[in-house]
């Protein structure tokens, strides 16, 4: 073996990834050849010394509790065999969600994805019908009932008029509802005599009880989203006392421009 | 009962998986570059990893599975906000490009054993930044081969790409690496650019 095949071989033979065969040839090279055995050391050490110095890190503690208390509240939602129940109350006492029910009816839907993927019910549950009667209604001129939008969200998503490039993202990752998890996201519409009122979106986020809504105001227009430090997980706008849309998940800056862009097309 | 066996699941993830999350923080973090974001995508990883738990195979490499869920959801949901895609001309770096500018740049001559001695002046942070400078496709397989020890066919397996992608991958990343951390050490002060 001359030093062009040696060399050739040399990131197999640093990574163990080469036959006994070859690697005793490419061994025998190296006994007899000083420059490719410095390259050989050299990739050698390189390979030692990244990884002991960029793998030092260990998990924080208090990271490797909100897991293991993540997985329990999962399960204890298994365990009472009334999932919707147990996320819509745990839920429903924060004190955001009084303030806008738009929020109501996504978290419903939500418990609702829990309901549809634990008990395999598709239409909407009778404690939610229930639940939702009794709340404010956010929109005062609207003339979209409490109950159409609880419908209107569990009935199956259209999301013809998102963007393109918004709807190609959403569609990899919500194609398979059944394992509907954190990490995913689902988009829904709803409509009003034909007329697009609301789209939105959940996702991760809206598992995750730390977050809050937060109110953004631009251009006259109020837009909610739950916000994270960079990323936003959806956003809902007003007008006309409907609420015109909600999209999910990018950048809080990005997601105004989207929405005057698209509150501007009406 | 159901309750039991919810619970058996639970003790049973917890002893499978769990020890798995400082290898699934490392990832993330080098992944994610930040720690916020790295906090989201372990605890997403192992919500969706528990959710799943039932076809996982039991007995097989679980970190490996872990690292495919994270990989995944870093792919489908993370970097696509970052808006990350660099435009990078791949073939600009020489093979052994940081032994190259040792041996040649007159550093061989000032230095006793240039190499430890580069390698052990390099700060923590220098290295985690040299991977994290990666480009994407080529950071996943640098930190599995490097940091977690995965063959070619692990990693191929993780990431759900060829085997030959693998190696022209980590092929690249590895002289991208090197000119990284060069740039890292001339910063430092710790050897001199070539003239």
């Amino acid at each position: 073996m001359d030093c062009k095949q040696a060399l050739l071989k040399l990131y197999d033979y640093v990574d163990r990834e080469l036959s006994d065969n070859e690697y005793s040839e490419v061994e025998e090279h190296l006994q007899q050849c000083k420059h490719c055995f410095g390259k050989a050391e050299f990739l050698r050490l390189t390979k030692k010394v990244v990884s002991e110095k960029a793998a030092k890190e260990a998990v924080p503690d208090y990271l490797k509790d909100r897991i293991v208390r993540r997985i329990g509240q999962l399960d204890m939602g298994a365990r009472t065999g009334n999932p919707g129940e147990e996320d819509s109350g745990f839920l429903f006492f924060r004190p955001w969600v009084g303030i806008l029910s738009i929020a109501a009816v996504t978290i419903l839907f939500v418990a609702g994805i829990f309901a549809l993927f634990i008990e395999g019910s598709a239409g909407v549950p009778g404690y939610m019908v229930e639940k939702y009667a009794k709340m404010p209604h956010p929109y005062p001129n609207s003339d979209v009932t409490n109950q159409r939008h609880l419908e209107l969200a569990f009935s199956d998503p259209d999301p013809s008029f998102v963007p393109e490039s918004i709807r190609n993202r959403a569609q990899i990752l919500s194609a398979d509802l059944e394992n509907f998890g954190p990490g995913d996201m689902k988009f829904v519409t709803y409509e009003h005599n034909g007329h697009l009122l609301a789209f939105y979106c959940i996702d991760r986020y809206l598992f995750d009880p730390g977050n809050q809504l937060k109110k953004h105001t631009f251009n006259g227009q109020d837009y909610y989203c739950y916000a994270s430090e960079e990323g936003c997980s959806f956003v809902s706008w007003s007008r006309n006392g409907c609420v015109d849309a909600l999209v999910g998940h990018m950048p809080v800056t990005d997601l105004i421009t989207y929405a005057s862009q698209v509150v501007g097309r009406h | 009962m159901p309750e039991q066996k919810t619970k058996r699941k639970e003790l049973e993830f917890q002893r499978e998986a769990l020890p798995h999350t400082d290898a699934v923080y490392r990832m993330a973090l080098r992944m994610a570059k930040n720690k916020a974001d790295a906090e989201d995508l372990v605890q997403e990883t192992f919500l969706k990893a528990y959710r799943f738990w039932d076809s996982f195979e039991k007995g097989s490499n679980c970190k490996a599975w872990l690292l495919k869920i994270l990989t995944n959801l870093f792919i489908t949901s993370y970097h696509k906000k970052t808006k990350e895609k660099q435009q990078f001309t791949y073939d600009d770096v020489e093979s052994h490009y940081l032994y190259n500018q040792l041996e040649g740049g007159g550093n061989r001559q000032q230095l006793e054993d240039p190499e430890r001695m580069l390698f052990n002046q390099l700060l923590d942070d220098d290295v985690k930044s040299a991977i994290e400078e990666l480009p994407e496709d080529f950071r996943v397989v640098v930190v599995l081969s490097f940091l977690e020890g995965f063959s070619y066919q692990e990693i191929a397996d993780i990431v759900g790409i060829q085997l030959g992608t693998v190696k022209s991958r980590l092929h690249r990343g590895r002289k991208l690496l090197q000119k990284n951390l060069w740039q890292y050490a001339v910063k430092r002060g710790i050897v001199k650019e070539k003239q």
